[in-house]
């Protein structure tokens, strides 16, 4: 168990890295942030002179190692747009990002885990169907008119929820929390029905295809011929087994929730990272992407450890799988 | 009884409501909520050239001179300027006018204050460009030094420079604008305002809200009725607009044109419009021999003034005017808007659109089947209008053959690539920031050398033209300088040097019980805000 | 198969969204010959008729069955080469995704050890890099690559590639996880003890058993896909605005959402919505017909 953490651990910086590099060659089609900073006014001379100052001039491998370097010790640099240091930016936004993310994604898991066991159950049912049929448009629909659908009817029309920011937050030690006043709670509402809505579908779908296979081994047949009772056996015994893949689709897809929260947050102005990096994307703030996306990519790191752990305790055979794989491995490969 | 009780909970809740409900617009009386569509940068002036960042930050900070209601220029912590030599400009202070922290304003925070807005980390110091130094000449009167005689100086310079206290710099070492990108330290006026303006700064949070109370001791006489400020920047068009109408804000900037009709109908809400002190224009390469992004190889069609002549007459920019920008476009065919010095009325003629006599005057240049050519434009820059004028343009230019393959490009990806020169045919707008035109002519028109003409991405050369530029730039005599600015406008027009499409309107959206006045330069002044 | 479709016609909700699929596959394309103007010829985009309401409502003409656009541009005509775009970049691109992704998933799956880890970083590392952004890259690299007076001409292909490519993760962490659990099961045991080859038990017997998730993610990966592509273009970098596809007409009518000229936007909205919603009713119900543990119910 200890090696196998090392070895993710290991694998996990390899990661981290790799995205450094990639998101670096990335920006060189996102923008010039030359043209943003100086500003209409400035001469080709003081360009250059930015350019040379913001050590754009020197080789890429250069300006790579340079990063990974004063990226090691926490130091991101500075935004080419507010000349603030990155990291700090970056963390005083991480607290808004990190509750809508949790909330979408627990809005998200609760309603599907349950949508999807109805859907299971009662395979055939009109109400089955229409949970399936209303659940995709949510797939449907572009995440911005989703934001905005809402924003109009619960706002504009019925004027119950704030229509943007995180309403009051509180600060607890370096974080700052909407969860503990009313304004704050009421202002997470709808960004975080906005953002669970887009894989609500697709959990829907995983957790009934999943517990509908299940519910079919013999290993549930036989807890049924032992007289087991029929809650016990499905949530016992039926979900506990279905539910690693959905385990394994939600940790895989926190990258893409975070990712979408970037729509989130600008429909909602959530003063979060993601609105951050949008900013930075239209601005060309290089430092700030950079540090966004490895920042990102320490998180999905971090996750996808905790489900490989997760597994080892869901699923009781994977326990015995990497010596297996390694013992049949060549037959195969 | 227990119905009635519940139904008297009922009651109370629903008044409880109503109570909400009309507190807010009483709390309104008292603070006033605008939603700009984005914050400021940083909270130093001298830090960022960003418009945005101004246009907030003119409420705390102010300089020399300021602009009155009717875009004139006037007096604000300078009372008096003349030229006392060609290349000497004389101010007389404004006495007994204090900073937000109480040190008096006096020549030593002008003179500073020229210094640190030109040290090499200041982001606006090519704005200042002409100035070669600030000298004080007593505690209320200082020199604007220029290099070469300067017959607009107070309006073309002085307007960008925002004046700091030296004092209070000093006591909390920020003598120079935080040069973050080098030395990576940000420093007290990063995130702390001293200006000498009607209002404070006094919170700026992590999403960019600012909040501001009056300067009880400002020097002017207070027009407005409110006694705090909320700055909330909300970046999603339908999100600004929602906020209003759900009465969450009550000013933004700006609303997008297709929901002006529905605000206008309503009786809680107005509409506000000013021309914009900018043009939008198309501007084609005319230097390379060859087009980058182009069918035709070997030449450059765009080198035949035919060929520029042909995309006028194809585009029909009434229609443009009236079903794409909705009536968010005035017509100008002259690089500067009429606001600025330079303006002749005869600016407005455009050649009529006429798509046949396009069509022949491509054939005489040797082009019967059109040709092709790539077209950069923002896709979220020029008020988001970049993107349907764009397609519309493509339309036309397609009437008589000209296959235009829009690229659309966010707006950091075309600025660069604009910046660059690495373009063939482009949409671009220029404002006329000083309300004159040489400026614009500087800066988008001259033959393009190092320091002149570095936004003539098109290379547009004319020898008379800039021999005209330079007579004008040197003239003392207003007149006579405005005759050669007219002169040399009316010749680049006359070469299609570019084409002008429109003049843009700012349009902003407010609830009907407060009077807000709109400024060319896009900046809220907060003094004149005023609820009824 | 013919059994297949037997049980088709036995299922009225599934047959009705294959009928609507191969419709909406009909209408887009035969769409040069139904649309009355082809809308991606800027020149025939009449903008003195711009924002026409439907024919049904009062200024609206019968030249403009569903209006027009704002720039004039006839909706119905639009909509319907709007489709083909989207129906080619998204079935193609889901496509692509599946193909990579599953047969990584397999491989690593059955072949574990080292294979296995190398692949599954790739994953994360894809997976950590908005896919947005990759497909960003994607198309900058083929831009540089390739001349720009063929870059409209090629902008679907790179558009297809880009979100393929992008998108082949969960094709793959599913395809692997389920091989996990298969590959232990007794009857590939059993296969491999009577000396069947390894990539016949990859291909002849562990994949038709992992096929129910892949289906269930690519039904939803396709609507994804459709929209991704309108991403793209609000980046810059999809279609181009001239050559609009569904998701592009739905980002700009989105503009004009709430001023009154709904029709922008809610046509080539349904027309998506439509998609969607037949191709994962019909993919429902392919779930469960290749289901073979509910077929030995049945």
């Amino acid at each position: 168990m200890a090696a196998f953490i090392v070895r993710r651990i290991g694998e996990g910086l390899a990661t981290i890295l790799v995205v450094a590099l990639i998101a670096f060659a990335l920006f060189r089609y996102v923008g010039d942030p030359v043209m943003s900073i100086a500003g209409p006014d400035a001469t080709q001379s003081d360009r250059d002179e930015l350019r040379e100052q913001l050590g754009l001039n020197d080789a890429v491998p250069v300006q790579f190692i340079r990063f990974v370097a004063h990226a090691a010790q926490g130091d991101f640099g500075f935004s080419y747009r507010s000349a603030r240091p990155v990291s700090g930016l970056l963390a005083e936004r991480l607290p808004a990002t990190i509750e809508l993310v949790a909330v979408g994604a627990t809005l998200s898991l609760l309603l599907g885990t349950g949508l999807g066991i109805v859907v299971a159950l009662k395979r055939k049912s009109a109400l089955a169907r229409s949970i399936l049929t209303v659940s995709l448009f949510g797939v449907c629909l572009p995440t911005f008119v989703n934001g905005i659908v809402l924003i109009y009817l619960f706002s504009v029309t019925l004027h119950w929820l704030p229509s943007f920011g995180r309403g009051e937050v509180v600060p607890v030690g370096g974080w700052t929390t909407g969860l503990a006043t009313w304004s704050g709670l009421r202002s997470l509402i709808m960004p975080g029905i906005t953002l669970a809505l887009f894989q609500l579908a697709m959990l829907i779908r995983l957790v009934s295809s999943e517990m509908t296979d299940v519910m079919q081994t013999d290993f549930i047949r036989f807890c049924r011929a032992r007289g087991l009772r029929r809650g016990s056996i499905l949530f016992r015994h039926g979900l506990r087994n279905a539910m690693m893949p959905v385990v394994t689709v939600v940790g895989l897809n926190i990258g893409s929730v975070i990712a979408f929260s970037a729509i989130t947050e600008t429909v909602f102005q959530w003063p979060g990272m993601s609105l951050l990096f949008i900013d930075s994307v239209r601005f060309g703030d290089i430092p700030v992407m950079a540090a966004y996306l490895v920042l990102v990519a320490t998180v999905f790191v971090l996750i996808n450890l905790t489900v490989d752990i997760l597994y080892f305790f869901i699923d009781p055979r994977l326990r015995l799988a990497p010596a297996t794989a390694a013992a049949q491995g060549p037959a195969n490969g | 009884m227990g119905s009635k009780m519940i139904r008297s909970k009922i009651t109370t809740s629903l008044l409880s409501l109503c109570i909400t409900a009309s507190l807010s617009t009483i709390a309104g009386a008292q603070t006033f909520r605008w939603a700009p569509p984005a914050s400021v940068a940083t909270m130093d002036p001298h830090a960022s050239g960003d418009t945005t960042t101004r246009n907030i930050l003119i409420n705390d900070y102010e300089g020399l001179v300021r602009l009155s209601r009717k875009a004139e220029l006037e007096p604000e912590l300078a009372v008096s300027w003349e030229a006392v030599e060609p290349t000497v400009w004389r101010f007389k202070l404004r006495p007994n006018v204090t900073f937000h922290d109480g040190s008096p304003f006096t020549a030593d925070d002008v003179v500073f204050s020229f210094k640190r807005a030109t040290a090499s980390s200041s982001d606006i110091r090519s704005k200042l460009r002409a100035i070669k130094e600030m000298r004080k000449v007593d505690d209320l009167t200082v020199d604007a030094i220029t290099h070469a005689p300067n017959p607009i100086l107070a309006q073309g310079v002085l307007l960008f420079m925002p004046i700091l206290s030296q004092e209070w710099a000093k006591k909390h070492d920020a003598m120079d604008p935080a040069d973050n990108r080098r030395t990576g330290k940000e420093n007290y006026a990063t995130r702390n305002a001293n200006g000498t303006g009607p209002f404070k700064i006094v919170s700026f949070g992590v999403d960019g809200r600012i909040e501001m109370v009056p300067n009880e001791s400002w020097w002017d006489k207070k027009e407005y009725n409110f006694n705090k400020v909320i700055i909330s920047p909300i970046a999603s068009d339908a999100t600004r607009v929602a906020a209003l109408l759900s009465g969450e804000v009550d000013l933004i900037t700006p609303i997008p044109q297709q929901d002006v009709p529905r605000v206008k109908d309503s009786k809680d809400f107005q509409i506000l419009t000013t021309p914009d002190a900018r043009v939008v224009y198309l501007g084609m390469d005319q230097w390379r021999d060859e087009l980058k992004e182009s069918n035709v190889k070997g030449k450059n069609p765009f080198k035949d003034i035919r060929v520029r002549q042909a995309f006028v007459k194809a585009i029909n920019m009434d229609l443009i005017r009236s079903k794409i920008l909705m009536g968010a476009g005035l017509p100008v065919y002259a690089m500067i808007p009429p606001q600025a010095d330079g303006w002749t009325d005869a600016f407005r003629d455009r050649p009529a659109a006429d798509p046949a006599g396009a069509k022949k005057l491509l054939s005489d240049a040797g082009y019967p089947n059109g040709f092709s050519v790539g077209m950069d434009c923002p896709n979220d820059g020029l008020a988001n209008m970049g993107e349907p004028v764009c397609v519309a343009i493509t339309g036309m230019l397609a009437r008589i053959g000209i296959k235009v393959d829009v690229q659309l490009q966010k707006q950091a990806m075309y600025a660069g690539k604009i910046g660059r020169r690495d373009t063939s045919f482009y949409i671009h707008s220029w404002g006329a920031t000083t309300l004159d035109a040489l400026a614009t002519m500087g800066s988008t028109m001259v033959t393009f050398g190092d320091g002149v003409g570095t936004w003539n991405v098109g290379g547009y050369s004319n020898p008379e033209f800039d021999r005209l530029v330079a007579a004008a730039e040197s003239e003392m005599d207003r007149g006579k300088r405005r005759d050669m600015m007219t002169k040399a406008l009316s010749i680049h027009r006359d070469d299609v040097g570019t084409i002008p499409l429109y003049q843009p309107v700012l349009t902003y959206a407010a609830r009907s019980n407060v009077t807000i006045v709109p400024r060319l330069d896009d900046a809220i002044q907060l003094r004149w805000v005023k609820f009824k | 198969m013919p059994t297949l479709l037997r049980e088709l016609l036995h299922a009225p909700a599934a047959a009705a969204a294959a009928g609507v699929l191969i419709l909406l596959a009909l209408l887009a394309l035969a769409a040069s010959w139904i649309a009355a103007s082809d809308p991606f010829d800027p020149a025939n985009a009449s903008l003195i008729d711009s924002m026409t309401p439907p024919a049904w409502l009062s200024e609206g003409s019968m030249t403009y069955l569903l209006g027009t656009d704002d720039q004039g541009r006839d909706i119905l005509s639009t909509v319907l080469y709007g489709l083909r775009v989207s129906l080619a970049v998204g079935a193609t691109s889901v496509l692509v995704s599946m193909t990579i992704g599953v047969s990584i998933g397999l491989l690593a799956g059955s072949a574990g050890g080292w294979l296995d880890s190398i692949f599954m970083r790739i994953v994360d590392i894809q997976l950590t890099i908005p896919s947005i952004l990759l497909a960003l890259m994607i198309d900058g690299v083929a831009r540089v690559m390739i001349s720009r007076e063929l870059h409209s001409e090629i902008a679907i292909y790179t558009i297809i590639l880009a979100i393929g490519v992008s998108n082949w993760p969960p094709f793959a962490r599913v395809a692997r996880s389920r091989t996990l659990v298969e590959r232990n099961k007794e009857y590939v045991q059993a296969a491999r003890i009577i000396g069947v080859v390894p990539v016949r038990i990859l291909f002849r017997h562990i994949l038709p058993n992992i096929l129910a998730p892949i289906l269930v993610i690519a039904t939803i990966d396709l609507g994804l896909a459709i929209l991704s592509e309108s991403a793209l273009s609000f980046l810059g970098v999809g279609m181009p605005p001239t050559q609009p596809s569904l998701g592009t007409l739905i980002r700009t009518g989105g503009n004009f959402l709430f001023s009154g000229s709904w029709w922008i936007f809610a046509t080539p909205a349904l027309a998506l919505v439509l998609i969607v919603l037949s191709v994962n009713v019909f993919g429902d119900w392919l779930r469960d017909a290749l289901n073979p543990k509910l077929r030995k119910r049945v």
